[in-house]
């Protein structure tokens, strides 16, 4: 997967790039508008993250231009100042999608991955971490073939757990990417939920030796294990 | 009931018709005046005429009905009731009285005074009638002077006028009743205050009425298009258009002031906005590089300490991202992403986390099913969070907490109710206010900075709705969430 990311902060470009390095992509830089433009005219990446205020050009301008040139590959923009209106504009002007900084890595990952999926068509709705398949388009959980009944919040954050499998989240990471801005990080609403899913698990499935597939990082939040 | 407050139009009418009408009084009261000294001054020259007539050549004693009215036709009185007549013997002719003199006078005690010179007529044969025999000095002296003194005399139930005239044989004295002068006076007056007055008045009130009302134009435009002003944005100007200089004087100070309120208005909302900014950049620095530091750490202590600090900058990110969506809020710039939003589900969605939360609170819910409307998604369900969060977390063990969704002509209206443990007048006169915590020690909020509401606030707004806290008693906070269906339409 080729990302391009023009972005003239260097410690953003930086972390974003290993983080996202880490999760597999294959990231490419540009830290100013005029060579980012042209490096997303070439073509050959998968998805472009174009910060919004840039030396040179702003990232609007560059988007604008790419779409008039025919250029479709999708874009996400990586806006700071005027959010919302940054957000209408961009997505008038046919951006893909849009994050507002600061933002988790964690998070840019999983919007990269999700704006493929829906582009490549949804081929591929499953998801299987160990025993656990999730199937995002029938929003249905399995367990070794036995069907899991899971409300639409613990299926988001299952979801999300299972496509970070492997990395821990903290609990107001979680929140904010199931339950959205502004909700009272100091409610156990993450905890209670990965308790219910957890119960919900071990009833097809008693946790054995190893634990339940959601591992408490103490202090920290929560993990889903990877299988090895 | 407030008192009547006196409109400008009222009292400008008032004050002219006040005005207008003491201007009418005095000019009567001097009309009526001069009037009355005028005629006075036409009877003393008749009165000097008569007591001349009288003096020269006195009537017959069976003449004198007859003279007496003749005297009272030439004076024009009503009648010879209002008429007295005494001539005193000088040289030829009789000694003659007329009338019922009041006897407590005597003719010597009033304070006598020269006619004006010219009221007398020219005495016939004067002064070469003068007859021989007396005193030349004399003589010619009051023959060319023709004196005739006047006096009023005031008899308790009506005035006289008197007129003494010395001619040569003899004093006359003709004295007439003053009521005829009150009578016509009087009749004058009543004519004035009857009728003229009146009119007058009438044609004046109604003038400054209209005219009030006329000036008044301009003030109602000005004021209707202030309105205007009001309710869009600091940067409209009134139009200065076809009004009169003062009011184009008028208009441009406001437009001034609005100038500069717009100007430091945006300086602050600027400020804000780009403090906000400025401190994104280095949060997400801050974000990214604690959040790849994480993994890395081997120690689990480290590991948790370096959790803690990404929440802490996840708190600061909150904080910025609120003040810059309020900055732009204010600066009327809050761009909104209108979908259409399903507030049924968005609503059932929450309350099912406060029940999955199993709050020490009972829970009563009642919203309607297919509540949908033109909104921003991510906005809206920021209320909601907030408010709802709000309702969780401060809802004491064992209160109740109330959510009732339902459409209404214009949009639909979400009533949120909770207990709480006391909110005194002062906490919810200051509800909205940015920063603001109630008793910190009670009702610390957990993320620490009070902007959530009003936030919320700002974007019912946005949409065109409104967020308001409803009076209730001070142990429950009663929010009323109100949104219009669709953009065009006002809630």
């Amino acid at each position: 997967m080729k990302v391009l990311l023009v972005e003239d902060e260097a410690k953003i470009a930086d972390f974003v790039r290993s983080g996202l390095t880490e999760r597999g992509f294959d990231v490419e830089i540009c830290s100013d508008g005029n060579s980012g433009y042209e490096r997303a005219a070439a073509g050959g990446h998968d998805v472009v993250l174009l910060d919004i205020m840039l030396p040179g050009r702003d990232g609007l301008s560059i988007l604008k231009d790419l779409r008039t040139a025919g250029l479709s590959t999708p874009v996400i923009l990586l806006t700071a100042r005027n959010e919302l209106g940054d957000r209408v504009e961009g997505l008038n002007l046919g951006a893909d999608d849009y994050i507002a900084k600061p933002f988790y890595v964690e998070e840019l990952s999983a919007r990269i991955q999700a704006l493929l999926r829906r582009l490549s068509g949804d081929r591929n709705s499953r998801l299987q971490v160990g025993h656990l398949v999730l199937d995002r388009l029938e929003r249905q959980v399995t367990c070794k073939g036995h069907a899991i009944e899971l409300t639409s919040r613990e299926f988001n954050l299952l979801e999300h757990l299972m496509r970070s499998a492997g990395r821990v989240l903290t609990r107001k990471q979680i929140l904010e990417h199931v339950w959205g801005y502004d909700f009272d990080p100091s409610t156990n609403l993450v905890d209670v939920c990965i308790q219910r899913i957890r119960r919900k698990i071990e009833f097809i499935e008693p946790a054995g030796e190893a634990g339940s597939p959601i591992e408490s990082v103490r202090g920290v939040g929560y993990r889903f294990r990877e299988t090895t | 009931m407030t008192p009547r407050v006196p409109t400008f139009r009222l009292r400008m009418f008032l004050v002219t018709t006040l005005i207008v009408a003491a201007v009418l009084a005095s000019v009567a009261l001097v009309s009526g005046s001069t009037f009355y000294a005028y005629e006075i001054q036409r009877l003393d020259a008749r009165l000097c005429a008569e007591g001349w007539r009288l003096a020269e050549r006195p009537p017959r004693a069976d003449e004198i009905d007859r003279f007496a009215r003749d005297v009272a036709g030439k004076l024009r009185l009503q009648s010879v009731d209002q008429l007295l007549l005494e001539r005193h013997e000088g040289g030829a002719g009789g000694e003659v009285v007329y009338g019922r003199w009041p006897r407590e006078i005597t003719l010597d005690q009033l304070a006598w005074s020269d006619a004006p010179v010219g009221s007398l007529p020219p005495g016939p044969g004067d002064p070469v009638a003068t007859p021989a025999g007396v005193q030349p000095g004399a003589t010619s002296e009051q023959g060319a002077r023709r004196s005739c003194r006047i006096a009023s005399l005031d008899t308790g139930d009506s005035g006289w006028r008197a007129a003494r005239v010395l001619g040569p044989d003899g004093e006359g004295i003709v004295a007439a009743n003053v009521a005829v002068i009150h009578a016509e006076l009087w009749a004058a007056l009543q004519r004035i205050s009857l009728i003229a007055a009146p009119m007058a008045l009438v044609f004046t009130a109604l003038g400054a009425w209209l005219l009030s009302g006329l000036a008044l134009r301009p003030v109602n435009r000005l004021r209707d298009a202030m309105k205007s002003v009001h309710e869009r944005a600091l940067d409209q100007r009134l139009p200065v258009g076809r009004e009169d200089s003062e009011f184009c004087e008028l208009i441009a100070s406001y437009n001034e002031m609005l100038e500069r309120l717009e100007a430091s208005f945006n300086q602050a909302s600027r400020f804000s906005a780009d403090a906000a900014h400025e401190l994104k950049t280095p949060l997400t620095i801050l974000r990214g590089q604690i959040e790849r530091a994480i993994p890395k750490a081997k120690d689990p202590e480290l590991q948790q300490e370096l959790a803690e600090v990404l929440d802490e900058v996840g708190r600061l990110a909150s904080i910025s991202r609120k003040l810059l969506l309020l900055s732009q809020a204010d600066a009327g710039k809050l761009a909104l992403l209108r979908t259409e939003a399903d507030l049924s589900a968005m609503l059932n969605e929450r309350l099912a986390d406060a029940q999955m939360l199993e709050l020490d609170a009972t829970l009563a819910a009642e919203v309607e099913p297919g509540l949908r409307l033109q909104a921003d998604e991510q906005l809206l369900g920021q209320v909601l969070n907030n408010v709802l969060g709000n309702a969780f977390r401060y809802t004491p063990p064992g209160g109740r907490i109330g959510v009732r969704a339902r459409s209404t002509p214009a949009g639909v209206e979400v009533l949120f109710r909770n207990t709480v443990r006391e909110l005194s007048p002062v906490e919810r006169s200051r509800f909205f206010e940015r920063f603001y915590r109630g008793d910190s020690a009670r009702n610390r909020r957990a993320d620490g900075h009070g902007l959530g509401l009003s936030l919320s606030r700002v974007i019912a707004r946005a949409h065109g709705g409104d967020l308001t806290l409803e009076p209730g008693s001070e142990y429950e906070v009663v929010l009323k969430l109100t949104l219009p269906r669709s953009p065009g339409a006002s809630a």
